[in-house]
């Protein structure tokens, strides 16, 4: 089960797709399953070499969103496209740094920077 | 329910294993930990661990059954945040459960929620079953 909402919003720049997260909070399980549907579609369907996924709008995320982020990013492996995550809230890089998900994620501090990094 | 002495708000709840029906409850604690000006980075962990102790308790205790109940139980004041939640399950030995911060762990998706709580709060404890998780924070120092 999911919800209706939608949950990122894809733009295309150069060799990238950029996913915008619309969510302030990644906490709710249904709307993270929505969340990773669209995560895992847009990594699935991707015709690029990156996908961005800019977290500027989120201010809060459980280990639920994390377990996305890590089947998303599993994905995008065996996909050979390159996950970047980037615009992180500063209570949120935390998380990834305690649980040292900040070495298994490509984590820039800006689109533009996650755009011009090496692959 | 409510109470407030000695400075101390006090807030015990309880609400049926179905995700988002302990939201009222986190938003109460939340309220609170502005109105004392806890500081944004605390109330980010005492709302990080609180919310991934309910998830463990609809998910691991009760096994999603809605007909089985949480309770919960928060005591707030300048200086401390007490908080507890407890399923009807059987517990569970956390010392069985993988560190998931080790290299051979870290693309497994799950397995972070008891760890973030530990790492965010100040002490955490069980009681005597296993199925109650009590977890304190203390201010952090503001050079922190």
């Amino acid at each position: 089960m999911s919800d209706s909402k939608v949950h990122l919003m894809v733009r295309y720049v150069d060799d990238a797709a950029i996913a915008d997260c619309l969510d302030v909070k990644l906490n709710e399980e249904l709307s993270i399953q929505s969340w990773g549907d669209e995560m895992y579609a847009l990594i699935e369907n991707c015709k690029k070499d990156r996908v961005i996924v800019n977290f500027q709008n989120v201010k809060f995320m459980s280990s639920s969103a994390l377990r996305v982020l890590i089947t998303a990013n599993n994905k995008a492996k065996t996909k050979r496209v390159a996950l970047f995550l980037c615009r992180i809230d500063e209570n949120i890089l935390e998380v990834f740094k305690i649980t040292k998900l900040d070495s298994l994620f490509k984590i820039r501090p800006t689109e533009v920077e996650a755009l011009h990094s090496q692959i | 329910m409510s109470t407030q002495s000695d400075n101390t708000w006090r807030y015990n709840a309880s609400f049926p294993s179905i995700f988002g029906a302990g939201d009222a409850f986190v938003d109460a604690v939340l309220q609170e930990l502005e109105r004392r000006a806890w500081s944004p980075k605390d109330s980010f962990a005492v709302r990080l661990a609180l919310e991934e102790a309910i998830a463990n308790a609809v998910e691991h205790g009760n096994r999603r059954n809605p007909s089985k109940q949480v309770d919960v139980f928060a005591e707030i004041s300048l200086e401390r945040v007490l908080l507890s939640v407890r399923d009807e399950g059987e517990g569970f030995d956390e010392a069985a459960t993988p560190n998931p911060t080790l290299d051979e762990n870290l693309e497994i998706p799950t397995g972070r929620g008891l760890f973030l709580i530990r790492s965010f709060m100040t002490n955490v404890w069980r009681g005597s079953n296993g199925a109650e998780i009590f977890m304190e924070k203390t201010p952090t120092p503001n050079d922190a």
